[in-house]
């Protein structure tokens, strides 16, 4: 008998904790797909941010800072340094939306996912936003349940073989182990275009990039295929670099996006307007040392929106007015992120990756 | 007790208060399981998921390195798993047929009078017991395979140059792992697998018929050898009878970069088989001896007093007995097995585990998949326990 009231006594506790865990989820979660709506009566904070009410951006403030889903291991991209903090182009990205939100970069918390969890964690609310070399495609945008901004880095997927054995094409690559990281785009654009070219391989997919080149470096494979600014980093990290070389060709668009959860469009608009104030930067020579000389002398009325003097657009969605003048001033603008991350240590060339007006593909959205 | 029932009160009535225990019990897990489940779809639906499995039949897009059944980037994300699966239940099969006649003999050196033979077993079983199972294969992977000579460097033997020129091999042992000559079917092997079978229900008549004899004469019968001599004669004899040869030899021929035709056993594939071989069959010596060492003194004493030989007291005394001991635990063990092949994973191995993992994050159904994968791995651990009590109850001792 006693044994019987110890368990009911189990029982209901784990039956409150469930209950417990349903109250919790679920009043966040409402909100979300009622977000629009202005009605928002028991809403607390500043009058114009009506609309982010217990939304991402609300939750984030409480919190008091973001939580962004990042590779650990992807030198220039995002790095884990020995000291445990992170660097790379990706992290200083996440940087400028902690300025954005909080006006300070230092305000943010790293999950370091690995390509296969990276997209779980966000769909479960775990992260708040994902910069981490996710290309962006339909099945994702739509069927997985994320939204993308548009892309921040423009990639192509390529191979890396020996040099010394007279792969040039990819049709030398006829019947060649060739390694490829599962649960990415590269896995499914090397079956698709070998299939489509009909060229037969063997594939060997790997969970971890260590795994990987281990497993090349040592001879088990003839190539890996990876995208072309991975390909760089890839060989600017091996002793004897001169061994091996990326192919010329690009086999697929790779448009590397910042992702978010499908749903709360204010978040997204953050995340995409603070990339489009670095682009504008980059288009507009404003960089972190001109840009206080840049406000004081500047005519043109769309400079002196972004930069907070002229028409006050920060606050249409929740941020402050200056919001893109500290993103250039503390970030830099993208061409500076770039420079600093990618294009001085890894000697990664800017390619499509530059202002419209300079021969890229970013442009700016106007900001009026 | 029953029939008092009616005159006393229900919390004093022992019978109905089990009943309404238990009736409440189910209920409580039927509303937790609605609950989690109403959770979870509820929060599905928010972002746009609803649960469906639908996924299965899309195309998976991609690729993997091996499979015993085809497939290539156009097959279903079913096949896929389908084919992950056979991957996992063909490695493991092998690794618990192998592991178990290997600790079988390490079983019998541990228990060796011999002081050698005795030490070398009991280094083995404490080395390779106390290593994590991932680690023993990324040491086998890494340290040992990986570092191999490659592929036109490696170990090889009976080169010879073919007739168009190209370079045919017996035998190769590189960092891409084993290749050999083999047999394989061809077109004809359709009358000879009906040959096969027909020998097979030969063999089986004749132990039907040697296992009568014996209980009828009381005269211990060859029941192994026999039908297995006449199976294996009748299927030579329909081999050669047959007009055209059911198996073709396959030569390996080095390519540009890799070794076509014959057998090729990748080095993932046999790392993670060595790995589980190693780690199981260790755990599976202690099982056999503790099973051996448990029968009294007595029981071998007396059968030699009885004029039984050594051979006959191990046959006829000790398996017999040991059986029964040793079976449940090494059911665990070759449950273990199965579960193990996961491992894979870290080495590039496309197992179920490993195909799900990819298939999850292609499609975004991690929800479905991962319950699809536990009923999976629950249906083939409830399939092995089935088999293996089964055959438990068999040779169970019956007590008179």
């Amino acid at each position: 008998m006693k044994k019987r009231v110890a368990w009911a006594i189990t029982l209901l506790t784990i039956l409150t904790l469930f209950v417990g865990c349903g109250a919790k989820e679920a009043p966040p979660a409402a909100p979300v797909a009622s977000a629009p709506a202005p009605v928002a009566a028991a809403a607390p904070p500043p009058a114009p941010a009506q609309k982010a009410a217990t939304s991402t951006l609300q939750q984030i403030r409480n919190r008091g800072y973001i939580i962004v889903g990042i590779n650990a291991s992807n030198p220039g991209f995002a790095y884990l340094q020995e000291d445990g903090s992170y660097q790379g182009f990706e992290v200083d990205l996440a940087k400028a939306l902690s300025i954005a939100v909080f006006g300070s970069p230092d305000k943010l918390e790293f999950r370091p996912l690995t390509s296969k969890e990276r997209f779980i964690a966000l769909q479960s609310g775990e992260i708040d936003v994902l910069i981490r070399t996710a290309t962006i495609n339909t099945t994702r945008d739509t069927e997985l349940g994320l939204d993308f901004t548009s892309p921040y880095f423009y990639d192509g997927q390529t191979f890396v073989v020996r040099d010394n054995i007279g792969i040039n094409t990819m049709e030398d690559l006829a019947g060649a182990s060739i390694a490829v990281l599962t649960g990415s785009t590269t896995e499914t654009n090397l079956a698709a275009i070998m299939a489509s070219k009909q060229i037969k391989y063997r594939p060997l997919t790997f969970e971890n990039l260590d795994e990987m080149k281990s497993a090349f470096i040592n001879g088990r494979v003839d190539a890996v295929s990876v995208d072309k600014s991975s390909a760089v980093v890839f060989l600017a990290q091996f002793e004897n670099a001169g061994d091996f070389k990326g192919l010329e060709e690009t086999i697929s668009k790779e448009p590397l996006g910042i992702a978010v959860r499908h749903g709360d469009s204010n978040w997204k608009d953050i995340c995409q307007w603070t990339l489009f104030a670095l682009f504008f930067g980059d288009e507009h020579a404003i960089t972190s040392a001109n840009v206080d000389q840049v406000l004081a002398t500047t005519t043109s009325p769309e400079i002196k929106n972004v930069l907070g003097a002229g028409k006050e657009l920060g606050p249409m969605m929740g941020l402050s007015k200056d919001w893109a003048y500290q993103v250039i001033k503390q970030a830099g603008n993208y061409g500076e992120i770039f420079d600093r991350n990618l294009g001085i240590p890894m000697k990664v060339t800017r390619g499509y990756n530059k202002p419209w007006n300079q021969g890229g593909l970013f442009y700016a959205n106007p900001f009026n | 007790m029953h029939s008092q029932s009616k005159s006393i009160p229900l919390w004093q009535d022992k019978y109905k208060r089990q009943r309404l225990s238990q009736f409440i019990f189910a209920l409580v897990v039927i509303i937790l399981t609605a609950l989690i489940y109403g959770n979870i779809v509820d929060s599905l639906s928010k972002i746009g998921m609803i649960p469906s499995l639908k996924f299965l039949r899309m195309v998976s897009n991609i690729d993997i390195g091996e499979s015993v059944i085809e497939v290539s980037n156009t097959s279903s994300n079913l096949r896929m798993i389908a084919a992950g699966f056979l991957n996992t239940i063909s490695i493991s099969f092998l690794a618990i047929i192998v592991s178990t006649i290997l600790g079988l003999i390490i079983a019998l050196c541990r228990l060796s009078s011999n002081w050698i033979i005795n030490k070398l077993a009991v280094l083995y079983i404490e080395i390779i017991r106390n290593i994590p199972l991932l680690l023993l294969l990324l040491i086998w992977y890494r340290a040992f395979f990986l570092r191999l000579p490659g592929i036109k460097t490696g170990i090889m033997a009976g080169e010879r140059l073919g007739p168009n020129g190209e370079t045919l091999l017996s035998f190769s042992l590189s960092n891409r792992g084993i290749s050999m000559a083999w047999f394989k079917p061809n077109e004809h092997f359709q009358p000879w697998l009906i040959a096969l079978v027909l020998s097979l229900v030969v063999a089986i008549g004749v132990l039907i018929f040697l296992k009568r004899r014996e209980k009828l004469t009381a005269k211990e019968q060859r029941t192994i050898l026999y039908p297995t001599l006449a199976f294996l004669a009748l299927a030579v004899i329909s081999y050669f009878l047959l007009p055209n040869a059911a198996l073709t030899k396959e030569i390996p021929v080095m390519g540009k970069f890799n070794i076509s035709g014959g057998l090729h056993v990748t080095a993932e594939w046999f790392s993670l088989f060595s790995g589980l071989i190693l780690y199981t069959s260790a755990f599976i010596a202690e099982i056999f001896r503790a099973g051996i060492q448990g029968i009294p003194k007595g029981q071998i004493e007396a059968a030699r007093s009885l004029g039984l030989s050594h051979m006959k007291t191990i046959r006829l005394v000790i398996i017999p007995q040991a059986k029964v001991v040793v079976i449940p635990p090494l059911t665990s063990q070759f449950l273990g097995v199965a579960k193990n092949t996961s491992l894979g994973v870290a080495i590039g191995f496309p197992d179920l585990f490993a195909i799900t993992g990819t298939i999850i994050n292609q499609t975004g159904r991690a929800l479905e998949m991962i319950i699809l994968v536990m009923a999976i791995y629950l249906g083939l651990s409830l399939l092995t326990s089935l088999v293996m009590n089964i055959y438990n109850r068999r040779v169970q001792i019956k007590e008179r």
